[in-house]
């Protein structure tokens, strides 16, 4: 294929006069000076970019940012290895020499490829079952050598990486919509502020949604907010840069990436913030829809295939087909019309879709309202798509009627989920937003405010306003009070959207819920079944969510369906938390503070991230977090929690839902441990007891 | 890391203090009259509450002072701080 097949002709922040070669698994490429090496990929026509972690089945690009789950790389060689990107955040440069992992020789030619057929003896928790029968040391190697993403560097790092400490008023996260309208507020009320993006360039879903803001296009009113923010004196711009963890009393630690200008430059550098206000303005994801084959490479999220026609002019297809639950997906759609690409169909699962659907009828794009998707057609690479009427409701199907559209690129969009990651991190809560179809902030802490996607206001116009009050709330409780002008305005966007987490069920098929993971919605059927119904313990068993990626797509999907499993309302089931270090953030990076210290780099790692974590580490506030309720002590709280049986291993062969005791819980051989005596000395049966409690 | 608000010094961060648990904390006595399980007792059970608690800090790395702390034990928020020859602070619910 030559190169840049699949580039458009024209268009895009891509700066064609500077040409990047790169390779990938051993191949030679080239893509453009402002790509990604997923945008680079793709236009050179590179269907197939990774293998699933557990059956090897082929995946192409999903995401087009953080969300990524297929496409892991490590680039390098040497004492220059990285291991465990995503390629849709690795900035193109030349030379780059990037492969895919979890694969041999080639993501395109795996030969662990049959371990897809493999697939029934590998269901979900089938290692912890080895730990009973047969003998889990028969497969720990095999396992061992077969699992894994990338391999670790063994030579030293030879980079220098750094830590600075900034106090702040107003710490802003997010450089979208929100994000700058918060950021301009504060700046304008005349507070000490930190902007920090994760991306190269400002503007976040700006740079390829396209919108008018205060009678401009969108990218013009970025680029004024831009130089409005570097000139003011008190306001720092922080670029690349990825906030990881939010700690206590909003200590907030960031991880800055340098671009490469020379050899001896700072690589990374660890920031800590003590902000007095921080205002979150993280963004959403766009969330897949599960239904039968829906990894094959070419289903990818809407909005990724929106990225990556208008910010870099690559066609993710020829033929599109939508399968959408909400409005956003039409703007995807006629983006991609407009720069030449066939919208086979808007497939939404809604009736009565509204007035996106009427318009874009109107532009010529055929909106099937009432159908969903049942199934994908092709195997290396999407070739078309089932589709069936749906029951009102969209729990059944209304017809036997099947129609097949012919596509190679079959964007979904299910909804958006906000990015609560560091939210939830210093303890907010969430509530489920059935009009939003997400789990929402529930309410604002006393310092920490989200704002824009992150709270669940969708649409551009709220964006703008809910992160210029934010920014203004935040800049005024720590006393800059100065005027902050007119609120930023758009024109308005319909952001509706129905909840609609998967199709009805096809018992012949795979559907999959977490793709990095290889959790199919069969694979949350059987934990249900052998008696796991805490969202905490389903997680664990099947693996849902966590993936490198944290289950950045799937766990709202997987939440929603273990509560249509366990029939729950989703409020009941409730969410799991994420961990800190929210993305992965390097040992180099972390052990900064004291590079030459005779430890381990994992050690020094290790203790940087307890220290961030301070006292939440501790062993003693985890005991008073474990147990819920009120101001319940520690005593009653364990004689209450420690007479409960865990079921794990209920039988499997029964299949009925009932609870089962099975022979492993056997909740008095906890108390029996707890109050047996060891030894004559009654201090030591004390001591015994206070372990117990801590 | 929390930012523990020293009487002495002001706010500084965590890593410079020491945790000394809570208080009040009366040691039994006399030696000879106390009973093993009033020992255990006093060296091992603490009420560790979920909620705000009254604790005792040393500035370590600073002035060296011990001091009393009310502490939210979920939420870490510090509600106030007191020198040790102080009244002990309340605890406001
Ligand atoms: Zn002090």
């Amino acid at each position: 294929m030559s190169a840049n097949a699949w580039r458009l002709d024209s268009g895009g922040r891509i700066d064609r006069t500077q040409r990047l070669s790169f390779r990938f698994d051993g191949s030679a490429y080239q893509g453009f000076a402002g790509d990604t090496l997923a945008s680079a990929l793709l236009a050179n026509g590179v269907r197939i970019a990774g293998r699933s972690f557990k059956l090897h089945r082929p995946r192409g690009l999903f995401g087009s940012w953080c969300e990524e789950p297929n496409t892991i790389v490590q680039i390098g060689r040497g004492a220059d290895l990285v291991p465990n990107l995503k390629a849709t955040q690795v900035e193109l440069f030349d030379g780059l020499d990037a492969r895919s992992v979890n694969c041999w020789p080639s993501a395109r030619l795996d030969v662990f490829a049959p371990l897809q057929l493999l697939a029934g003896l590998m269901p979900a928790g089938f290692y912890y079952k080895t730990f009973m029968w047969p003998n889990w040391h028969w497969f720990e190697p095999l396992v061992r050598r077969a699992a894994g993403l990338g391999v670790a560097p063994t030579l030293p790092d030879p980079d220098r990486y750094e830590e600075r400490y900034e106090h702040c008023d107003v710490l802003v996260i997010g450089g979208g919509p929100a994000g700058l309208a918060a950021a301009l507020a504060a700046t304008r009320a005349g507070a000490r502020i930190v902007l920090v993006d994760d991306r190269p360039v400002l503007g976040g879903a700006l740079q390829w949604e396209e919108h008018i803001i205060d009678g401009q296009p969108a990218l013009h009113w970025v680029s004024a907010v831009e130089s409005e923010l570097r000139a003011a004196a008190r306001t720092r711009v922080l670029q690349r840069t990825t906030a990881f963890g939010c700690y206590d009393h909003n200590l907030v630690a960031l991880c800055e990436r340098s671009e490469r200008t020379s050899p001896t430059a700072v690589r990374e550098r660890l920031w800590h913030v003590r902000a007095a206000q921080v205002v979150l303005a993280t963004g959403a994801i766009e969330r897949p829809v599960v239904f039968p084959n829906n990894d094959v490479p070419g289903v990818m999220l809407a909005s990724a295939a929106m990225n990556y026609a208008v910010q870099y002019a690559v066609r993710p297809g020829q033929r599109a087909v939508f399968v959408t639950s909400c409005d956003s997906a039409y703007d995807a759609a006629e983006a991609l019309r407009a720069r030449g690409i066939t919208v086979v169909a808007i497939v939404d699962v809604r009736g009565e879709p509204g007035d996106s659907a009427t318009s874009a009828a109107r532009a010529g794009i055929p909106v099937m309202a009432g159908y969903g998707p049942a199934r994908v057609h092709g195997a290396r690479v999407t070739r078309g798509i089932e589709v069936r009427p749906l029951e009102q409701g969209a729990k059944s199907w209304r017809s036997d009627h099947v129609q097949r559209l012919d596509c190679d690129v079959l964007c979904v969009s299910g909804g958006w989920t906000p990015s609560v990651h560091l939210f939830s991190q210093v303890g907010g809560r969430l509530r489920y937003a059935p009009e939003r179809a997400a789990l929402v902030p529930a309410a604002d802490l006393s310092t920490i405010r989200c704002a824009g996607s992150a709270s669940g206001s969708f649409a551009v116009q709220d964006c703008l306003s809910e992160g210029f009050a934010a920014g203004r709330e935040a800049a005024h409780l720590t006393g800059a009070a100065a005027e902050c002008g007119v609120t930023p305005a758009a024109l308005a966007k319909h952001a509706g959207v129905a909840p609609f987490w998967a199709s009805p069920r096809d018992r012949r098929r795979k559907a999959w819920v977490d793709l990095q993971n290889d959790v199919t919605r069969g694979d949350l059927e059987l934990a249900v079944r052998e008696n796991l119904h805490s969202i905490e313990h389903v997680k664990r068993y099947t693996t849902a969510g966590m993936a490198v990626d944290q289950g950045k797509t799937s766990n709202m999907n997987a939440l929603a369906l273990l509560a249509e499993l366990t029939g729950r309302r989703i409020p009941d089931v409730g969410t799991t938390d994420p961990r800190n270090v929210s993305r992965p953030a390097r040992w180099s990076v972390l052990s900064s503070a004291a590079p030459h210290a005779p430890r381990p780099l994992a050690h020094r790692a290790r203790r940087r991230v307890g220290r961030l974590r301070g006292l939440e580490a501790s062993r003693l506030v985890r005991c008073a977090r474990r147990f819920p309720g009120g101001a319940r002590q520690i005593r009653e709280a364990r004689r209450a929690d420690c007479g409960k049986p865990f079921r794990w291993f209920a039988a499997r062969q029964n299949r009925s839902t009932r609870p089962r005791r099975s022979r492993f819980s056997k909740p008095h051989v906890l108390q029996q441990h707890a109050h047996s005596r060891r030894g004559p000395s009654p201090l030591r049966h004390h001591a015994q007891r206070a372990r117990d409690h801590y | 890391m929390l930012r523990i608000p020293c009487p002495w010094c002001g706010p500084r961060d965590e890593p410079e203090f020491r945790w000394g648990g809570e208080v009040p904390l009366v040691r039994p006595g006399p030696p000879q009259a106390v009973t093993e399980s009033a020992w255990a007792e006093y060296l091992f059970m603490r009420d560790n509450p979920k909620g705000l608690v009254r604790e005792r800090w040393l500035h370590t790395l600073g002035c060296r002072q011990w001091f009393i702390v009310v502490r939210n034990t979920a939420t870490h928020e510090i509600q106030a701080t007191s020198a040790l020859g102080d009244p002990l602070p309340e605890i406001r619910p």
